[in-house]
């Protein structure tokens, strides 16, 4: 670290935060470039509908609208909510590597035979343990931590929804994960079969919060963890 | 003489699952078409502002524009490569799933999918073989071919895509050089899809999930009443 707590350039700390941060980075513009670029396709489906329809009977142009609505309806519902649901898997799944990296990191430091993951935890759960049991002080049930650390745990089950039920609820959720959606309304939305919606915006908080608690987790570990 | 009633529930899985890999592929071919006319338009736009620099001004220009057109390019269309093809495996495991779940409700079987050791599309493969007793089709290409996928998608989830020097490069050093115009390996381990795997890994998927319910009898998929 400098005088200014900073990591030195070049550092493999600097480099950790550095490497996470990009990935972050691009899967930000991701969202909003194929977002744009949707919204386009959109526009331009609607923009030369005259001209498509020119010299048609009022029957032929009926029955092209409604040729064109189904489209329509993929390029400004369907597609988005896809395009959402597929970065918020890579958004859950970039994190999870990254800290489970992390914890090999300070494992090979600290010359350490034990596996990171070890036993029934897995993912950010088995993170945790680690870094707890090997002495980083990192306050996870914290005020300051708690909240997000929740709110992570709630992603982590999201993600096994999306990848092992096609975000699909059959049974009642938890009560952490109704709060949890109940809480982000405005960018979660659970349709009258049960299956999750994701918007854009949970996609983009999603990655402010792994940055957020990811830069946390590696101040947190100190340099000797970390040559 | 055992007489079926009721809904056919090979029908619906049939249709449900041709919609889903439809929209999917819709998906993917509709957002690499959106990312194309996005660099088509950027592509111009920046040779019309570089008309009349000079040649090393034009240089310069074009170095700054390069992370971009690498992002819309390259990046961009990977990642939904990478994130479509990880869906595609989530359909087909989901679906997997539940069809040894109708098949133990209209079979009256007591031992669960979930009974069995093994995770995922392996549970499954064991459930239908040994406790239904379907003729599995696992001795055919496609199987192998969603094997070598499995552990593809394994690698995605769990190391973002970057193979370790072990075993299963090895394994999947055959199965890469049968698709060698769909995907390749890089020096450092990297996967890299190009243009077209993730379409033929859809196919793949439906068809052999398509053979499996092919191979489930009657009797497994619909409720029967003796006469």
């Amino acid at each position: 670290m400098d005088m200014l707590g900073q990591p030195h350039c070049g550092s493999l700390r600097y480099m950790i935060g550095f490497l996470f941060d990009n990935k972050l980075t691009e899967l930000r513009q991701y969202v909003s470039t194929v977002g744009d670029a949707l919204k386009s396709q959109l526009d331009g489906l609607g923009a030369d509908f005259d001209e498509k329809t020119k010299g048609m009977t009022d029957a032929q142009r009926q029955w092209y609208v409604e040729w064109e609505a189904g489209e329509a309806f993929q390029l400004a519902e369907d597609f988005p909510a896809l395009m959402w649901q597929t970065a918020f898997i890579h958004i859950y799944f970039v994190l999870e590597h990254s800290v489970l990296d992390l914890c090999e990191t300070v494992r090979g430091a600290k010359g350490l035979t034990d596996p990171v993951t070890n036993g029934k935890d897995k993912g950010i759960t088995a993170a945790r343990k680690f870094l707890t049991k090997v002495g980083v002080k990192f306050p996870f049930e914290g005020p300051d931590h708690g909240p997000r650390w929740r709110d992570l745990q709630q992603m982590n089950e999201l993600r096994n929804i999306f990848a092992h039920r096609m975000g699909q609820i059959h049974d009642v959720p938890s009560q952490e994960l109704k709060r949890f959606i109940e809480r982000k309304k405005v960018s979660i939305e659970i349709d009258s079969i049960g299956r999750i919606t994701l918007k854009e915006e949970f996609c983009l908080e999603a990655i402010e919060l792994a940055r957020e608690f990811f830069a946390d987790v590696l101040a947190a570990v100190p340099d000797e963890m970390i040559p | 003489m055992a007489k079926y009633y009721g809904v056919h529930m090979g029908h619906i899985v049939g249709r449900v699952i041709d919609t889903e890999y439809d929209e999917l592929r819709d998906y993917v071919e509709t957002v690499e078409d959106a990312l194309r006319g996005k660099f088509k338009t950027f592509q111009e736009r920046a040779e019309a502002r570089a008309e009349g620099m000079s040649p090393d001004a034009k240089e310069r220009y074009f170095e700054d524009l390069a992370e971009d057109a690498i992002f819309l390019w390259d990046r961009f269309p990977s990642l939904t490569w990478k994130t479509a093809f990880t869906t595609a495996y989530s359909i087909y495991e989901h679906h997997l799933l539940n069809l040894c779940g109708h098949a133990r409700r209209y079979g009256g079987f007591d031992i669960r999918v979930d009974d069995i050791k093994g995770t995922g599309i392996f549970a499954a493969q064991i459930y239908l073989k040994k406790v239904c007793k379907v003729a599995f089709p696992d001795n055919c290409q496609d199987w192998q071919d969603v094997l070598q996928m499995n552990k593809i998608r394994n690698i995605f989830v769990h190391s973002l895509g970057r193979m370790k020097r072990d075993s299963t490069w090895k394994g999947l050093a055959e199965y890469q050089k049968r698709k060698e115009k769909l995907i390749e390996f890089t020096e450092g381990g990297d996967i890299r899809f190009l243009e077209g795997y993730c379409l033929d890994a859809i196919e793949i998927f439906r068809r052999h999930f398509k053979t499996t319910l092919a191979a489930v009898p009657d009797e497994l998929l619909r409720q029967s009443k003796d006469e």
